[in-house]
């Protein structure tokens, strides 16, 4: 495991330090670039900063304040030249951490599952997690296209690994983080606090709620402060999250918003606004509540999963998704190889219907974009396409969880569990 | 009765005061002339004070003045106004400097800027789109079109204050362009309206739409400007039209119609010196002996002088070669030999001949001290850029502020800028100081750059930067959406410690911004719909439904409707008593904790 470590790090380390314009170049694919999460609109705000530019009056800076004062000062320290190796050392630096995590949390969940069970579960390796983390192309070129998108990943998946460590004020400080740079992982409160519940030994189970929703909602606080006494102005909100919540960056991504709001008349873009916000976090507490591991059953629900699944459906009604997130998704799916993915039928489908929309959405924009040959419907084609992998994703997870529920309160004998045929009513 | 000899009495001895006309004329290279119209008039003299919310204007009595534009200027507190309609492609190494030093020229398309009087810089906007609506009106021009998306209030560029404001006001220069306007005889005509002689006499008798916008280049501007002394003001109005005139276009226009026909085989000029039959022609340059007169290439002889005791000067700059035939009504003014003036007196139409046996020997052209040239970079409908190119000409360094308003959907990344003198990359620092940088707002500002430059003696400085372009909104698209979207022209200020030498202004640029299918909008709303709805819907069921096995299903299926809809029910009550339970469960046990704490 720690050489495939080491030679994580030095990829994401040694290629953008030896071809400078990498990150660059990728950084202006829209798949892995959006307007929140650039790093060419990060190095913008630097340029502001150094010209005595409010970065947040306008522009095209939707960084959130701490963020691009970290980077500053390092720039300002470092110089231009250092600060490019830093960053890239710093953005292979927290990858390595995402993979630590996962390989910690990937421990933790066979433990836990095989102990729940009385039976020891199938386990992946260390070697296998990290690899598919580290050695994920899409992480890869989300990692070299140095998207921000990262650090917000980091702070999430720290927010599970310390629930499962048993420090929910930790947990919870990260989980504010990951708010703060990129307001979307706000929804995940619900399943992680739910999450909690089961995993966190404390005398008043209350205590969890009403601790963890303090702790979350005090640090974002502080971190508002601090942005607010750090830019004077109050304007960083509109920009870093009231671009998200109002879709104002016209830009086209992977994801459902750009092209439905271009098209949309005028008004009832309001309406429409409401909707998908809505939509965006709707099934959160479904998913949740369903998922929640009742005292009624000893196997049934899982909390992590239901962490999973909320992480994807968030992916899939994001504003601005990149492939970032989806490729996250998919490094978390290995982790379920004991308990889900046996039951799981479409994992063939989807990874088939996920490949031919990776392999042609840069064709069919370049067509649009550059040749001219083809037209925005065809890029928008792609996007269903991602939304489908989303949505086949989720549901082959939940069935399958379904029917390893079923199985198990029916206590379904082992040798027909792949061979019972269900169905809902 | 006293009074009226008295104002009749002022009205002559102030009238050649208050306005001026004269007409000059350049002979350019490769045939082509330079006409420059100037109309000067001034209002008489009034006080001028700050109003709110506009008025009934005080001042009833304008003599030479428009009184169209008297009141506009008091309503909306305007002390400045400049107003400039321009087409064409000023060939600076060819023509030389712009006429006037370029300060009364502007950049493609409309552009218009004001000096506002207002306690604040919202009150000078209100004042300055009731400005630009009323000249809108006025002049025929899309300047309604001027709103918070592309006005800016430039810093250093335009200014070029001569009116003191009141103690608690300020004064606000506010600039707005309209770079895709194209220019029209219907612009031409409200202009001639605001001269007192409406175009009927005088010099600009011989300004008539078809010939004037039929030149390679063409610029009508108005400069209105409060002049005081102590508290009574006066308006200074200048109005100049600039055409570069193709004479031999002029000329074969004249003979054979506007449709261009091939030349007749007599007609062809052959290299006498190669071989030549009917067969065969090497053609020759252009014509070196010409014959026109005025009325050839405006259409129009020149009716008479503009009042019957004033005098409308033409001035004509030529060199040897060429022969000027003067007629009836004309007076030589024998200041020099090379420029004569022209007096024109009387009414009785005018027309001037020109004999030029050698079209080649021209006046020296005074060469342009800096050489500006901005073109657009990268290929793709989402990403540009720009590459400005300054050469200087001169032996001394040149100085010059660089003015650029770029509009919202091009989102400029600053920190890409680049220099690069004599092909050798510099740090853009050592040429170049960002003076001021305002960002766009997406729909309510563009952005406002100005850069002051320093250029050393025969150096050429290019700038590269580059910009994303957004997508619009699908009712943000004109109709013809993929022709483009112009970008106004970066007005440059040459100046030195003494102040502004010079002006000039690159091309407007168009840029392709991408395009949705205008055809989609239901389709669109329709297929993310199902994919949104297909995610729901199925979520959904899995969330709330009861598994059986397909037995059970088929044994339920097998029963009659009633008992079907009853088992159905059945199971959701079951299914939502289970959740509802396990809920509550949980909510009991977290009160329970929460009463034993």
């Amino acid at each position: 495991m720690n050489k495939l470590l080491v030679f994580g790090v030095i990829l994401r380390f040694i290629i953008p330090t030896i071809f400078p314009d990498i990150p660059d170049s990728l950084d202006s694919l829209v798949e892995l670039s959006t307007p929140i999460n650039s790093f060419g609109s990060l190095k913008e705000s630097f340029f502001y900063l150094s010209n005595g530019i409010n970065p947040y009056n306008g522009g095209i800076n939707h960084h959130s304040p701490l963020l691009v004062s970290f980077f500053y000062n390092f720039q300002q320290l470092l110089g231009n030249n250092m600060f490019t190796i830093f960053t890239n050392f710093l953005y292979a630096l927290v990858d390595a951490l995402i993979s630590l995590r996962l390989v910690k949390i990937n421990n933790w969940y066979h433990k836990y599952n095989s102990e729940r069970r009385g039976e020891k579960l199938y386990k992946i390796s260390d070697d296998l997690i990290v690899s598919f983390y580290l050695f994920n192309p899409l992480m890869i070129l989300s990692t070299l296209s140095h998207s921000t998108l990262i650090f917000s990943l980091f702070f999430t998946i720290e927010s599970v690994y310390q629930i499962i460590n048993g420090n929910l004020p930790r947990s919870m400080i990260s989980l504010s983080i990951s708010s703060y740079l990129s307001l979307t992982p706000i929804y995940l409160i619900f399943p992680i606090l739910a999450f909690a519940h089961r995993l966190i030994k404390v005398d008043q189970l209350s205590q969890i709620y009403f601790h963890g929703s303090a702790v979350f909602i005090t640090s974002i606080g502080l971190l508002l402060f601090f942005s607010l006494i750090l830019t004077s102005s109050a304007e960083f909100i509109d920009q870093c999250y009231g671009t998200v919540i109002r879709f104002d960056k016209l830009q086209p991504n992977i994801g459902l918003w750009w092209y439905f709001f271009t098209e949309m008349f005028d008004f009832f873009t309001p309406f429409y606004l409401g909707v998908f916000n809505l939509f965006h976090f709707i099934f959160i507490l479904p998913i949740t509540i369903r998922l929640f591991e009742y005292k009624s059953h000893k196997t049934v629900g899982d909390g992590f999963l239901a962490i999973f699944l909320c992480y994807v459906w968030l992916s899939f009604t994001k504003p601005y998704p990149t492939i970032g997130d989806l490729g996250f998704s998919i490094s978390l799916m290995p982790i379920f190889s004991g308990t889900i993915i046996p039951y799981c039928k479409l994992i063939h489908i989807t990874g088939i219907v996920w490949l031919i929309g990776l392999l042609l959405s840069p064709i069919l924009y370049y067509c649009w974009i550059v040749l001219g040959n083809g037209n925005a419907n065809f890029f928008y084609s792609m996007n269903l396409l991602f939304g489908a992998v989303h949505i086949l994703i989720l549901i082959d997870f939940l069935w399958g969880k379904l029917v390893s529920d079923y199985c198990d309160i029916h206590k379904v004998p082992a040798k027909d569990r792949h061979t019972i045929r269900l169905t809902q009513y | 009765m006293n009074f009226w000899v008295f104002l009749s009495l002022l009205w002559v001895s102030l009238a050649h005061q208050y306005y001026n006309e004269s007409l000059e004329i350049t002979p350019l290279p490769r045939n082509n002339l330079l006409a420059q119209f100037e109309f000067e008039v001034k209002s008489l003299p009034q006080e001028i004070k700050y109003h709110e919310n506009g008025t009934e204007s005080s001042t009833t009595h304008y003599t030479y003045f428009p009184r169209s534009v008297g009141p506009l200027l008091e309503n909306s507190n305007t002390r400045e106004l400049h107003l400039r309609f321009t087409q064409g492609w000023w060939d600076a190494e060819l023509w030389g400097k712009v006429p006037s030093d370029g300060k009364k020229s502007g950049g493609t398309g409309v552009e218009l800027w004001a000096i506002i009087e207002a306690p604040s810089s919202s009150q000078a906007l209100k004042h300055w789109y009731k400005l630009s609506k009323s000249l809108s009106g006025f002049f025929c021009a899309s300047l309604n079109f001027i709103d918070d998306s592309i006005t800016t209030f430039p810093l250093s560029s335009f200014a070029e204050e001569s009116f003191k404001a009141d103690e608690a006001n300020k004064l606000f220069l506010i600039r707005a362009a309209l770079p895709s306007e194209p220019i029209c005889t219907e612009n031409l005509t409200p202009f001639l309206k605001l001269l007192p002689t409406r175009g009927k006499a005088g010099v600009s008798s011989l300004l008539d739409g078809h010939k004037i916008f039929d030149s390679l280049w063409h610029s009508m501007s108005i400069d209105i400007k409060t002049q005081c002394v102590d508290d009574v003001c006066n308006y200074q109005m200048d109005q100049s039209i600039y055409a570069i005139i193709d004479v031999p276009r002029c000329l074969r226009k004249h003979e054979e119609g506007a449709i261009a026909k091939p030349i007749q085989g007599e007609n062809l000029r052959c290299d006498t010196t190669k071989d030549h039959d009917i067969w065969k022609c090497f053609p020759l340059g252009l014509p070196t002996e010409l014959n026109y007169d005025l009325e050839t290439i405006f259409g129009r002889p020149i009716r008479g002088s503009c009042f019957t005791d004033e005098v409308s000067p033409v001035k004509v700059n030529f060199k040897d070669g060429w022969k000027i035939d003067i007629k009836e009504g004309l007076n030589i003014n024998t200041l020099s030999s090379d420029h004569p003036i022209y007096e024109i007196k009387g009414t009785k139409p005018v027309n001037i001949d020109f004999n030029i046996s050698n079209t080649t020997n021209i006046p020296k052209i005074e060469a342009a001290p800096l050489i500006v040239s901005r073109s657009l970079t990268g290929y793709s409908q989402d990403k540009g850029g720009f590459r400005v190119s300054f050469t200087n000409t001169q032996d001394n360094e040149v100085k010059f502020i660089y003015f650029e308003s770029l509009p919202w959907f091009t989102r400029l990344y600053l920190n890409t800028l680049r220099a690069t003198v004599d092909g050798k990359e510099v740090d853009f620092s050592d040429y170049v100081h960002l003076k001021h940088y305002l960002p766009a707002i997406d729909r309510k500002r563009p952005s406002h750059m100005e850069l002051e430059v320093i250029i050393p003696a025969h150096k050429t400085l290019i700038l590269n930067y580059k910009f994303d372009k957004s997508l619009l909104l699908y009712a943000e698209y004109p109709p013809d959406a993929n022709h483009g979207f112009s970008v106004e022209p970066a007005v440059i200020t040459v100046f030195n410690d003494s102040g502004k030498l010079f002006e000039l202004r690159t091309t407007s640029s168009l840029i392709t911004l991408p395009t949705p299918d205008f055809s989609m909008p239901y389709n669109v709303i329709i297929l993310t719909g199902t994919v949104m709805s297909l995610a729901f819907g199925s979520v959904v069921n899995l969330l709330i439904k009861d598994i059986i096995t397909e037995e059970e299903y088929e044994k339920l299926a097998a029963q009659g409707k009633l008992q079907k809809l009853i088992a159905k029910i059945r199971f959701r009550i079951k299914f939502v008593v289970t959740t509802i339970k396990n809920i509550i469960f949980n909510v009991k046990s977290l009160i329970a904790s929460l009463v034993r704490k």
